[in-house]
């Protein structure tokens, strides 16, 4: 069941892909994948690519898929192991989901970060405090880790 | 996509956070590197900003070629497509490194190297 529903993802992605997501599995395990997002333009993530892995795990799509960050990012909810504080990865995770749209969710993360729910505290008040110094460490840490 | 000395793979480019794409047929002999200026020369989309300085492609999530020489490898090294296309097209997406974050990327990379710190 979870590796039918995952062979049709990977077909899905390679039929329609999205604009600034990649994605398929790292080897010959289709339950180990890798994935890039490109930064969106009109926000400090604008220029990096950011690698994340994707474990399915063997009851998918009835469970989240375990997704985290390979690249290094300031972001408020991303921590520094790459765990991302997503609700559709956890709580709010439903068998219609797919990973195209849970990429593309990732990729609205980056465009609008949600502090009031954050992984890393001490970002969050920096972007609710001084968002200028919030987006220019971000775009250094782009420069240094994403590009 | 095909096998042998003259074989070819089709690929559909993907520009990132734009609406273009693309299908292209390219030589498995040729390098990444041509490959990326065949792109920006002659299939680089108005809509997207033109102050470029490098491009970096993307396939199944992997990075296709890249820094450090990897640009010269040739287009039949690429596993990835090769594994792609056991599935159709295999879409590569296009990504832009624009020139202002190059540049600082640069300077950043000579400042570190003009390190005077002397290891004990």
């Amino acid at each position: 069941m979870a590796l039918k529903r995952i062979q049709k993802e990977l077909q899905d992605l390679g039929n329609d892909p999205p604009a600034n997501c990649s994605a398929g599995p790292v080897g010959v395990d289709m339950f180990n994948w890798q994935a890039s997002i490109m930064g969106p333009t009109e926000c400090p993530y604008s220029g990096g690519v950011f690698f994340l892995n994707i474990q399915f795990p063997s009851d998918y799509p009835f469970k989240p898929p375990k997704v985290n960050f390979t690249t290094k990012i300031y972001h408020c909810n991303v921590n520094s192991n790459g765990a991302i504080c997503l609700d559709i990865l956890k709580d709010q995770w439903s068998p219609a989901l797919t990973i195209s749209k849970v990429l593309l969710s990732i990729s609205s993360l980056l465009t609008d970060p949600n502090p009031s729910d954050p992984l890393v505290p001490e970002i969050a008040q920096v972007y609710l405090k001084d968002r200028a110094k919030h987006d220019a460490t971000a775009r250094d840490w782009v420069q240094k880790y994403a590009t | 996509m095909e096998n042998g000395i003259d074989s070819k793979v089709k690929v559909k480019l993907v520009f990132a956070n734009d609406d273009n794409t693309l299908e292209l047929t390219l030589p498995l002999s040729q390098h990444v590197k041509d490959f990326k200026q065949d792109i920006l020369e002659n299939h680089w989309p108005q809509t997207l900003p033109q102050d470029v300085a490098r491009l970096r492609l993307f396939a199944g999530g992997k990075e296709i070629g890249g820094k450090d020489g990897a640009d010269n490898q040739r287009l039949s090294e690429m596993k990835i497509l090769a594994d792609l296309a056991k599935m159709g097209i295999p879409a590569v997406h296009v990504q832009p490194v624009p020139k202002a974050i190059a540049v600082a990327v640069d300077s950043r990379k000579k400042q570190g190297s003009a390190c005077s710190c002397s290891l004990m």
